[in-house]
């Protein structure tokens, strides 16, 4: 018995119409959509001729014909300038990276900073809140060239805050120069001469300013911390020992003192180690103290005063198990943390990945309590405290029933604690993902949190920081269609200002209407994700493109997405959808995918379509998947897995073989990594295994028009699949058209994205849009 | 013969038109400015015969020239039918009562002060106050006076200087015919459109200048930098009437909630948004129901969050340029300008020194008297000479009313609405007068009235009902007729107090009278609805007990 599947509607080589074999010659653009448009008005007068008697019928069609050839070509035209909207100028405006994203509010709440970009320079933005008048530009740094390349990398802020006194410190993120020399590399009679080596490798400059725009200096920079190590041969001056510094913070207690560390490193020249170290520097003299020392090696993370408290050792063993260590307020004695308490799992292993465990976050002003998130017991992970004197819960405890409040990511990271430094305390928690979500334990600034949500409907509105009399608050809100703004609200005004915008050149009448969504899935779950509205649909009902989140764990879809404005730019009803599985939304959701990811995501795409169908006017005959990565892979098994839901598929970089996924390279001697073996654990069962449910190997016919983006000239086991797939199609008269893109695409570059975005335009035209191919229910011949 | 009594110009009450270019400087832009209305007296001087013309529901009795008054008349037609090009009619006043305009040349003015104005003087220096101000003032010296269904204007042209194509209609006016609005116009609305149309010229086309924005720095600096820091408020507050009554004009929240309600309408009507359509429909709904998220989704397809965003988005733009709007083709009429019968001068001059009474008794009960002595001789001249017209006898009445003597006005508005007279005030007086007569002939004030008696005075009322402007007294009259009633409220009574209700939210007295009728008739379920709906808005503490002990009375504590 053999199964063949057949849409009506897809019309065989030899029964597309000719427009499309015209297509796919090299005929100009707008040539083109004028002949479609003109077959188009042949069909168009054989409908107001049906009917008539046949003599009588081809009696009028040629009068009527030249008529409406003209009437269609004219709405090409126009159908031509809509998609104009396409244009570079839309791509660049697009797809212009945003602006800097940091913002700090002074204590007094009179002054906001905040990142910008002027032309090739990072600049900060000093706006006096009092005194309304041209922000103060102060520039930190230029944009950084790349090595053979016309382009260059912005730079952007990795701090910025506000220290006592009104003095604003910030430092652009690290830059690495190319390391040109080593003194080995010297000829010894050089060194002898008394030759430096070349400039450090790393560019960390820590820098401040008043807000008046005085005393502005850089506090220390890569070379202060270098340390000098072995002296070379027949006494060589020593190489200097390189390391970045990081910001941690400023000191408890100390808002005019920062607290700068340097991590472990080796000599190069001796292979001495060199201990990791804090020092604290203040913000105005530029004073530097060493408050700290550790020659332990790993990863540290210090406490308020300086002092390391969590040692990350990596993974090591059969098991990979990470290894992570503590100590205690004041002492320098590392403990295992798996062992500080019975019902918090510390442990990391490829087995618990997925599963139940325990991540350490930090310590807060309570230095004895270990601040960690958990999901043992649960299904999402909460934040709770452990009293590392005692090994007892410290009474903390915060939960949300329906979102990770970390991400899965094993790295200690407490950039998700929101602490008052004034009132030293632990205030809040930013949770993990998107849409944004602050769970504050202060009551005021959750009741303001309240009364700003109700003020901002569909938008996230996030606290950033506020005063210290909390008189005033800097907002940063995001959501719908736009990008996201700053703003202050001062409460005794009552008014809100509007401080700058992420992307000012792009005007919320210029986007597509966007919201977050949440709707019911399949077994009773609730997924998520954003609807967008096309502004101008070229048909209604108009098409649903489903775009799935990707990675593995997938990454939940950001709240703003340019694709998308570009995609609703083309006519099309666009859901991002978060599909079962994502990183943060708890356990059980991922618990599904051992049942296989393509069936959960085509279980959840029929949910999808449901439910935008119940809401909006859309072709459910015309819905597109799309994709990237391994969710490029979702995309095309969805369609192949049930061809009549699916018109046509759009993947990028698609895992066509997700087994590579579970499994080392075949080809090569390498060995299985960490991901590898948890993605295993969870994706791999005895009955379906993956490498039999790969787009090829799987053995599945794919009916749908496929439109692939992929760096071609890459070799490795996508290209290969790419290659793979392509070939089948080909062999199987399936349209499959496989666009050929550059790293400058991935880089979001307006030009190179138009150009794809043009011929995805065409594609869908030619695939999606075609009026001459009746659509029809899928046939299943057994 | 005409004497000149009074010579007064005032731009305090209402100023019609004003001239859009600066006031040419003339032989009396020193004169003083005195607040009282010009009296108009038959006096020794002859003078040139008064027109007459009727354009645009406006009745013109002028003294200037014919061309003036042609040219005048075109224009203001030419202008209004601009506004309403501008902003649909519904959300302006609209009456069926023909309005008045009294124009009258400089140069017949008096040479000398009138002892009138002297006394006003002495009156003033008595009261200590500012007794003079500058006349130099840009616009046609002109002043508006107002009846609950009617208004008047009286302009001094001066015909040496005059260029019609140079006159514009006044800021206050349109204010007025926003505020006149029933139902009232949201506050937001009222200030966006008042606001917007002070920056605007109208001509061939409507062009609106760059917005001014907080002020000229703020509009300034955001037109030089259009990624200025600017304040706008909430939406939530700014749809919020409580706001917009309680927030001071001059607070930084007061300041910016009127400067976005231009940005607003600004927004809205640049056709570059495709929003006028939706606007005026979103702008009419809000005049019925609070604006909430969900209306302005339905309305605009998008919600409160992006409604600010766009303004702020387009608020550089504002600043930085002029809007230019299409307006309709004005109609091409000739204006008929003809010589006034003595019957249409002694009704529109009588009719305007009626109105004067009430003005002048409020201001200055000195000269109150004198007022009335005038408008009645102006009026009873012409009734003595023999004209009946249901118009004059209407006036008549309300003057009567005006002068505190009812029983004198009632013979003439029983036989102005005998002629079915276009003035729902006359029905709404005469259905008073009718309630205070039964009320007083009944000794015993508990008793309730007969269908008979109900009749007479809802009758009226009804033919009020038919008539614009709807008249919140008249609302009230029936109320409180049917308040005495045994008999049940017909269906068409019902209907009206509910659409008093709509009409006159804010009125919270006629809310708690309908909400009695209500309760008298057994229907305490919807007199609790009226009364709820009503309770937001009372301000008082006496109203607010009496709409407690009401309440009260509807909800009966449950009996053990």
């Amino acid at each position: 018995m053999s199964l063949k599947i057949q849409n009506e509607d897809q019309c065989g080589p030899s029964e597309r119409p000719a427009c499309a074999s015209r297509h796919l010659s090299n005929a100009p653009e707008i040539g083109l959509r004028l002949q479609c448009a003109a077959d188009v008005s042949v069909v168009i007068v054989r409908w107001l001729c049906r009917g008539l008697p046949a003599g009588l019928a081809a009696l009028l069609s040629p009068m009527y014909l030249p008529l409406f050839r003209t009437a269609a070509a004219v709405s090409a035209v126009a159908a031509s300038l809509a998609a104009a909207e396409l244009s570079d100028q839309r791509m660049e405006v697009l797809f212009r990276p945003f602006l800097a994203d940091h913002m700090t509010m002074s204590h007094d709440g009179r002054y906001v900073a905040y990142g910008d970009h002027s032309g090739t320079d990072l600049t900060v933005k000093i706006v006096d809140l009092d005194q309304p008048g041209s922000p103060k530009t102060v520039i930190v740094q230029e944009d950084r060239v790349i090595l053979n390349s016309t382009e260059r990398q912005r730079a952007s802020l990795r701090f910025l805050r506000w220290a006592e006194g009104n003095r604003l410190v910030f430092a652009p993120t690290i830059y690495r120069l190319p390391q040109i020399m080593s003194s080995s590399s010297v000829h010894p009679d050089v060194r002898a001469l008394g030759f430096s080596p070349p400039p450090p490798p790393y560019v960390a400059p820590i820098m401040a300013i008043d807000a008046t725009g005085d005393n502005p200096v850089t506090l220390a920079d890569s070379d202060q911390f270098n340390e000098l190590g072995q002296e070379g041969v027949d006494g060589a001056p020593p190489d200097a020992v390189m390391r970045a510094n990081r910001i941690l913070g400023f000191a408890a207690g100390k808002r005019d003192t920062l607290l700068v560390a340097l991590p472990n490193a080796t000599d190069p020249v001796s292979g001495r180690a060199v201990p990791s170290g804090v020092f604290e520097l203040n913000v105005r003299s530029g004073a530097l103290l060493q408050v700290n020392e550790d020659s332990a090696r790993g990863a540290k993370h210090y406490d308020r005063w300086g002092q390391a408290r969590l040692l990350d050792e990596g993974t090591r063993g059969r098991r990979m198990e990470r290894s992570l260590l503590y100590s205690e307020t004041n002492s320098s004695r590392w403990r295992p943390l798996d062992t500080v308490s019975a019902d918090a799992d510390f442990s990391l292993t490829p087995a618990n990945y997925y599963g139940e465990r325990s991540v350490p976050l930090g310590i807060g002003y309570d230095r004895d309590v270990l601040l960690f998130a958990s999901n043992v017991g649960r299904d999402t992970f909460g934040i709770y405290g452990l009293d590392l004197r005692t090994r007892q819960r410290a009474g903390l405890t915060i939960e949300h029933p329906a979102r990770d409040l970390v991400s899965l990511e094993a790295s200690v990271d407490p950039s998700r604690l929101v602490f008052d430094d004034g009132r030293q305390a632990l205030v809040g928690i930013r949770a993990f993902g998107d849409p944004p979500l602050t769970i504050w334990l202060d009551p005021e600034l959750a009741e303001a949190q309240r009364a700003f949500d109700v003020q901002f409907p569909r938008r996230s509105v996030e606290i950033v920081e506020w005063n210290d009399d909390r008189t005033r608050f800097l907002l940063r809100v995001t959501g719908g269609a736009d990008p996201g703004r700053v703003y202050v609200f001062k409460r005794n005004e009552g008014v809100l200002t509007e401080l700058s915008r992420r992307a000012p050149w792009l005007t919320a009448a210029s986007l597509h209407d966007t919201r977050a969504v949440t709707f019911p899935g399949p077994d009773g779950t609730t997924l998520s994700g954003y609807l967008t509205r096309p502004r101008a649909p070229r048909v209604t009902p108009t098409p649903l493109v489903i775009v799935f989140a990707p990675g593995l764990p997938a990454e939940p879809h950001d709240e703003f997405d340019r694709e998308v404005q570009v995609l609703a730019d083309m006519g099309l009803t666009v859901l991002r959808l978060n599909q079962r599985g994502v990183n943060g939304r708890g356990r059980a959701q991922r618990e599904v995918l051992r049942r296989g990811p393509d069936a959960a995501a085509l279980a959840d795409t029929r949910a999808a379509i449901d439910w935008v169908a119940s809401i909006l006017p859309i072709e459910r005959k015309r819905v597109v998947t799309m994709g990237q990565g391994f969710a490029g892979y979702l995309a095309l098994r969805v369609a192949q897995l049930d061809p009549a839901l699916i018109r046509c598929v759009v993947a990028v970089e698609p895992e066509v073989e997700p087994a590579r996924l579970v499994r080392p390279a075949a080809d090569l001697d390498s060995q299985m990594t960490f991901s590898q073996e948890a993605n295993r654990l969870l994706l791999e069962t005895e009955d379906a295994p993956l490498h039999t449910r790969g787009v090829v190997s799987s053995g599945s016919p794919l009916y749908h028009p496929t439109f692939i983006i992929y760096r071609g000239y890459l070799a490795n086991e996508m290209t290969q699949g790419v290659a793979r797939l392509r070939g089948r199609q080909n062999r199987s008269d399936v349209p499959v058209e496989t666009i050929e893109v550059r790293q400058d695409y991935f880089n979001a570059m307006p030009k190179a994205r138009g150009k794809v975005y043009r011929e995805l335009q065409d594609f869908l035209n030619l695939n999606l849009y075609e009026y001459e191919v009746k659509l029809g229910t899928a046939k299943v011949d057994a | 013969m005409t004497r000149f009594i009074t010579r007064l110009v005032t731009g305090l009450i209402g100023v019609w038109l004003a001239v859009a270019a600066p006031a040419q400087p003339g032989p009396d832009d020193n004169a003083p400015l005195v607040e009282l209305p010009p009296l108009l007296v038959e006096g020794e001087r002859r003078l040139p015969p008064w027109l007459y013309a009727e354009a645009d529901g406006t009745e013109y009795l002028s003294r200037c020239t014919s061309s003036t008054t042609r040219g005048y008349i075109e224009r203001r037609v030419a202008q209004m039918h601009g506004i309403r090009s501008l902003i649909p009619p519904a959300f302006l006043l609209q009456t069926d009562v023909p309005a008045v305009t009294v124009l009258y040349s400089q140069s017949l003015r008096a040479q000398t002060q009138d002892e009138m104005v002297k006394e006003l003087m002495d009156l003033r220096r008595r009261r200590g106050g500012s007794l003079l101000r500058n006349s130099r003032v840009g616009s046609v010296p002109n002043l508006m006076l107002e009846d609950r269904d009617f208004f008047a204007v009286f302009a001094y042209i001066d015909e040496r200087n005059f260029r019609p194509e140079g006159m514009t209609v006044a800021v206050d006016y349109l204010d007025f015919l926003l505020e006149r609005r029933t139902p009232a116009l949201p506050a937001w609305l009222r200030a966006g459109l008042a606001g917007l149309y002070a920056q605007t010229r109208i001509d061939r086309r409507a062009t609106i200048d760059p917005l001014l924005w907080v002020s000229t720095a703020e509009s300034n600096a955001i037109s030089a930098n259009p990624d200025w820091p600017r304040t706008l408020v909430f939406a939530q507050d700014f749809f919020s009437p409580e706001v917009w009554r309680d927030e001071p004009i001059g607070s930084v929240r007061g300041r910016t909630l009127r400067a976005q309600s231009l940005l607003f309408v600004r927004w809205a009507l640049d056709p570059q948004h495709g929003a006028r359509e939706a606007f005026w429909r979103f702008a009419a709904a809000a005049g019925e129901r609070p604006v909430t998220e969900e209306m302005m989704d339905e309305y605009f397809g998008f919600g409160f969050s992006d409604w600010r965003e766009r303004l702020s988005d387009y608020l550089p733009e504002a600043v930085r340029a002029a809007l230019e709007l299409d307006l309709s083709s004005p109609p091409r009429r000739r204006v008929r300008v003809r010589e006034a019968t003595p019957a249409e001068v002694a009704r529109l001059q009588g009719e305007w020194e009626r109105l004067s009474i009430g003005f002048v008794r409020r201001r200055y009960p000195e000269f109150a008297d004198r007022y009335i002595e005038q408008a009645r001789a102006t009026l009873t001249k012409a009734w003595v000479g023999g004209d009946r017209s249901p118009p004059l006898a209407a006036t008549l009445g309300l003057c009567e009313i005006d002068a505190g003597n009812d029983a004198a006005a009632r013979p003439y508005l029983e036989q102005a609405v005998a002629g079915t007279v276009v003035r729902p005030r006359v029905y709404t007086e005469l259905a008073r007068l009718r309630l205070a007569e039964t009320e007083s002939r009944r000794t015993d004030s508990a008793g309730l009235w007969t269908p008979a008696e109900i009749a007479a005075v809802v009758e009226p009322l009804h033919q009020a009902f038919m008539q614009r402007p709807p008249l919140p007294d008249a609302y009230r009259l029936l109320a409180q007729t049917w308040a005495r009633s045994e008999q049940v409220p017909a269906d068409r009574d019902w209907q009206r107090l509910e659409e008093g209700l709509g009409l006159f939210p804010d009125d919270v007295r006629l809310a708690y009278e309908v909400a009695q009728v209500h309760h008298r008739h057994g229907r305490n379920a919807e007199a609790v609805a009226v009364l709820g709906r009503a309770f937001p808005r009372v301000r008082d503490d006496a109203t607010r007990r009496r709409y407690a002990e009401l309440y009260a009375l509807l909800n009966p504590p449950a009996t053990p």
